[in-house]
C-alpha cells in the first residue's frame, strides 16, 4: 500500500490522494518512519467549513444586495399603489442606490483604496446631482452641493496621499488629518457665506483654524523632530 | 441520612438520570448535568477537546481503520449524535444521515471543534502509526473515551485480520448497548438535603503571555511507571498524590521567582485541579461525563513549603476529598442545581450567559492548574502486543496557563502539558524535579 507523504498513514492502494490531507501519493512512494511525534501542517477536520475572506465577502454583498433591492421595492410599491405614481419614492430611492454603491464598492474592491475613490467620488456627485435633479430644476446643487463636495472629496484625496506617502505613519497621520478639517472648516465657511451672505468672511471656520493648524505643527514637530531623535522619557524627565 | 431514606432518593433519581427519550420514530439524547452547561463555554480555541490516543507497533492503515470506525460507531449511539439547541437546553439529535470520518492529524491538537455548529463532539485522527480520538467534555470524560478508544483499536486489528478474543471490558461492535452506558449518573447519585461545598479561594495564575491564535503547546514526558511507583511509595503517597505534590511544588517555585510586589498583588493560594472518576466510588457503567475534582492547595502565606510537607499535604488532603460523602456534596450541590425550576426555565442564551460567568468564578479562577490521571490501560495481552504507548493531551485552558493528563500503559508513564501560553517554565521545574528525584524522562513537545 502507498503511503501518504504528510499523514505518514496507508492508504487504500489506487488512491491518487490522501483521504486525510488531500496530499498527491506518488506510486512506489516509502517514506521512511517518521521522526516527528506530530505533524508538521496545521490541518483541522473543520477547516473547510469556514469560509475564506472572498467568500464572506461575495455572501455579505448578496444579502446586503437582496436587503436593497427589497426596500427599494417596497418604497416604490407603496408610493405607485398611495399615488399613482412614482413622487417621493425617487429621494429614497437614489440614497438607497448611493448607499449601496457606498457599501457594496469597498466590498467588492476590497485592499484598493484609490480605486473604490475613483468609483465612489464621482458617485457622490451623482447623488447629490440626482436628489437636486429629481423636482425637474436644479437648484443648490451648483452653488453649494458641488463646491461642497468637491471640496471635501479633495480634502480627502489630499489627506490619503500625504498619509501613503509618509515612510514613518505616527502621529503624522493625525495631524495630517487634523490639518485636513482645518481646511474642510474653511472652505465650508467660505461656500456657505458666499451663498448666503453674498461676501466672503471667516468667523467660526477661523477659531478652528487659529487652534487646529498649531495643534497639527506641534504634531508634526513632535512626529519628525522628537520620536525620531530624542527619548521622550528623557525629554520629559522630571 | 439513613440508609432507607437513601434508597428512596436514589429510586426517584431515576426519573432525572435518564437521558435517552424516544417518542414514535424520533430519539434523541439530553446532555449529562456536567455536559450540559459546557456548549456555552466552548469557541475555537478554549475547545473542552481533550485527546486520548493510541500509538501502535505498526503504520495505521487507513482503509482499515475506517472500516473500524464505521463498525464502532453504531456501538456508541451516544456519541453517534450531533448537538442541537433547544428553547431551555442543548441536546444530541442521533446523526442519521452524516458518518464521522477518520481525519488528517494536525501540528496543534484538541483545537477547532465547533461544538456549537452542529458537528460531531468526538473525531478520530490518524498519524504515522497513532490513532488519536479527541472528544468534548460536553460528551463525556477521559473513561468514557479511553472506552471508545479500547473498542476502535481492538476493532482495527480485526479488520486487519488479527485473531484477537472478546475480552471483558472493551465494546465490541456485536453487543447492544445498554442503557446505563448513556445515563447521567450524576443525577442518579445526588443527594436532596445535603450541605454543599464551602466557598473556594481565587487561586494563582502565573503571569505569562499567549502564544499565537490557532497554537496549542504540548510537552510529553515518557518514564517508567515502575520507578515512580517506588518513588510514591517510598515517600508514603499514591502516583497521583506524588504527582500532584511535584506540580504544586513547581508552581510554588515559580510564585516565589516573581518579584516581590507583583507576587503580593496576585491571589496567594496555589491549587491544583485533580479529576476523580466516580465510578470508583458510585456504582455506574455510565460512558457519559462522571467525574468531578479535589483541589489540593497551598496557602502561600503560611509560608514556604518544603517538598516532603507537600507530599504530606497532599496526601492527608486526597484521603480526606476522594470519599463517597465528601464528592456527594460537590454532586449533589451540582445535580440540585440543574433540577432547579428556576434554572431549567432559563432559555439557552442566559444560561450560557450564566455558565460562563459560574464557570470562570468557581472553576477556572479557583485553580492553578489541573493534573488529571486516567490510570493505567489495561488492554488483552494480545492487542498489548500489537500497541506501543498512550498518550493523554488535556483540554486547552485560557485562565489556567498549563494544565497537565497522564495515562499508564505497560511500564511506562505519559505526562502530558498542554498550554495556549509561552512559557515554558512550569513544565521546565516539572520535569528536572522528577529527574532530580531519580526518575528518568523523555521529553518531546510539538513546537
Amino acid at each position: 500500500m502507498a503511503l501518504c507523504p504528510n499523514c505518514k498513514v496507508e492508504v487504500g492502494g489506487s488512491a491518487r490522494h490522501c483521504p486525510l490531507c488531500h496530499a498527491a501519493i506518488e506510486a512506489g512512494e516509502g517514506s521512511p518512519a517518521p521522526h516527528r511525534a506530530y505533524p508538521e501542517h496545521i490541518l483541522d477536520p473543520e477547516d473547510g467549513d469556514t469560509l475564506t475572506p472572498r467568500e464572506k465577502r461575495t455572501v455579505f454583498l448578496e444579502l446586503f444586495t437582496a436587503c436593497s433591492l427589497i426596500a427599494a421595492i417596497v418604497v416604490l410599491a407603496i408610493n405607485a399603489l398611495v399615488d399613482g405614481r412614482l413622487t417621493w419614492a425617487l429621494y429614497p430611492l437614489a440614497s438607497f442606490s448611493y448607499l449601496w454603491l457606498a457599501v457594496g464598492i469597498p466590498t467588492i474592491l476590497s485592499g484598493r483604496p484609490w480605486l473604490i475613490f475613483s468609483v465612489l467620488g464621482p458617485s457622490s456627485l451623482a447623488f447629490l446631482l440626482a436628489l437636486d435633479a429629481i423636482d425637474g430644476s436644479l437648484d443648490w446643487f451648483p452653488s453649494l452641493g458641488l463646491p461642497l463636495a468637491l471640496i471635501f472629496e479633495g480634502i480627502v484625496v489630499g489627506c490619503g496621499v500625504l498619509s501613503s506617502i509618509s515612510k514613518r505613519k505616527g502621529i503624522n497621520v493625525i495631524a495630517i488629518v487634523l490639518a485636513g478639517v482645518v481646511l474642510a472648516s474653511i472652505g465650508l465657511e467660505t461656500v456657505l457665506n458666499l451663498n448666503f451672505q453674498g461676501r466672503l468672511f471667516l468667523t467660526w471656520s477661523a477659531i478652528v483654524l487659529v487652534a487646529g493648524l498649531p495643534s497639527a505643527g506641534f504634531l508634526f514637530y513632535v512626529h519628525y523632530r522628537i520620536v525620531n531623535r530624542a527619548s521622550l522619557r528623557k525629554l520629559f524627565h522630571l | 441520612m439513613g440508609k432507607r431514606e437513601t434508597a428512596d432518593h436514589l429510586r426517584r433519581n431515576q426519573r432525572f438520570s435518564r437521558t435517552e427519550f424516544r417518542y414514535d420514530d424520533e430519539s434523541w439524547y439530553v446532555l449529562d448535568n456536567a455536559g450540559a452547561f459546557m456548549p456555552g463555554l466552548t469557541n475555537s480555541t478554549a475547545t473542552l477537546v481533550f485527546r486520548i490516543s493510541a500509538t501502535l507497533r505498526s503504520v495505521v492503515v487507513l482503509p482499515a481503520l475506517e472500516s473500524a470506525l464505521a463498525a464502532i460507531a453504531p456501538r456508541f449511539p451516544y456519541y453517534d449524535a450531533l448537538l442541537r439547541r433547544g428553547f431551555f437546553w442543548y441536546y444530541l439529535e442521533p446523526a442519521v444521515d452524516k458518518r464521522t470520518k477518520v481525519s488528517a492529524d494536525s501540528k496543534y491538537p484538541c483545537l477547532n471543534m465547533r461544538a456549537r455548529r452542529g458537528h460531531f463532539l468526538f473525531r478520530v485522527r490518524a498519524y504515522s502509526s497513532r490513532i488519536a480520538v479527541e472528544f468534548c467534555h460536553v460528551l463525556c470524560d477521559g473513561a468514557g473515551a479511553l472506552g471508545f478508544l479500547r473498542a476502535l483499536v481492538l476493532e482495527y486489528f480485526r479488520q486487519l485480520g488479527e485473531d484477537i478474543p472478546e475480552s471483558e471490558g472493551i465494546f465490541s461492535p456485536s453487543e447492544q448497548p445498554d442503557a446505563e452506558e448513556s445515563e447521567d449518573a450524576f443525577n442518579r447519585h445526588a443527594l436532596p438535603g445535603i450541605p454543599y461545598p464551602g466557598k473556594v479561594p481565587r487561586a494563582f495564575h502565573f503571569p505569562a503571555l499567549p502564544l499565537w491564535r490557532g497554537q496549542y503547546r504540548v510537552i510529553t514526558g515518557q518514564m517508567p511507571l515502575s520507578a515512580v511507583l517506588r518513588l510514591s511509595k517510598r515517600l508514603g503517597a499514591s502516583l497521583t498524590e506524588l504527582l500532584t505534590a511535584v506540580y504544586l511544588a513547581s508552581l510554588q517555585e515559580l510564585y516565589y521567582d516573581l518579584p516581590g510586589p507583583v507576587r503580593k498583588a496576585l491571589p496567594h493560594t496555589l491549587a491544583i485541579e485533580v479529576p476523580v472518576n466516580l465510578r470508583k466510588l458510585f456504582p455506574s457503567r455510565t460512558m457519559r461525563n462522571f467525574s468531578l475534582y479535589v483541589l489540593p492547595s497551598l496557602d502561600t502565606r503560611l509560608g514556604h513549603y518544603d517538598f516532603e510537607e507537600i507530599v504530606k499535604s497532599v496526601h492527608f488532603f486526597m484521603q480526606e476529598a476522594v470519599s463517597v460523602k465528601n464528592i456527594s456534596r460537590q454532586l449533589s450541590r451540582n445535580a440540585m442545581g440543574g433540577r432547579s425550576m428556576l434554572i431549567r426555565a432559563l432559555p439557552l442564551g442566559l444560561k450560557d450567559m450564566a455558565a460562563r460567568l459560574v464557570y470562570k468564578r468557581m472553576g477556572e479562577n479557583t485553580m492553578s492548574g489541573s493534573l488529571s490521571n486516567l490510570g493505567s490501560v489495561a488492554l488483552p495481552e494480545s492487542l498489548a502486543a500489537l500497541v506501543e504507548s498512550f498518550a493523554f493531551i488535556p483540554a486547552p485552558s485560557r485562565l489556567c496557563r498549563t494544565k497537565a493528563a497522564c495515562v499508564s500503559f505497560r511500564d511506562d508513564l505519559y505526562i502530558s502539558f498542554g498550554s495556549l501560553f509561552s512559557a515554558t517554565e512550569l513544565e521546565r521545574l516539572f520535569f528536572t524535579r522528577l529527574e532530580g528525584l531519580g526518575i528518568p524522562i523523555d521529553v518531546s513537545s510539538n513546537m
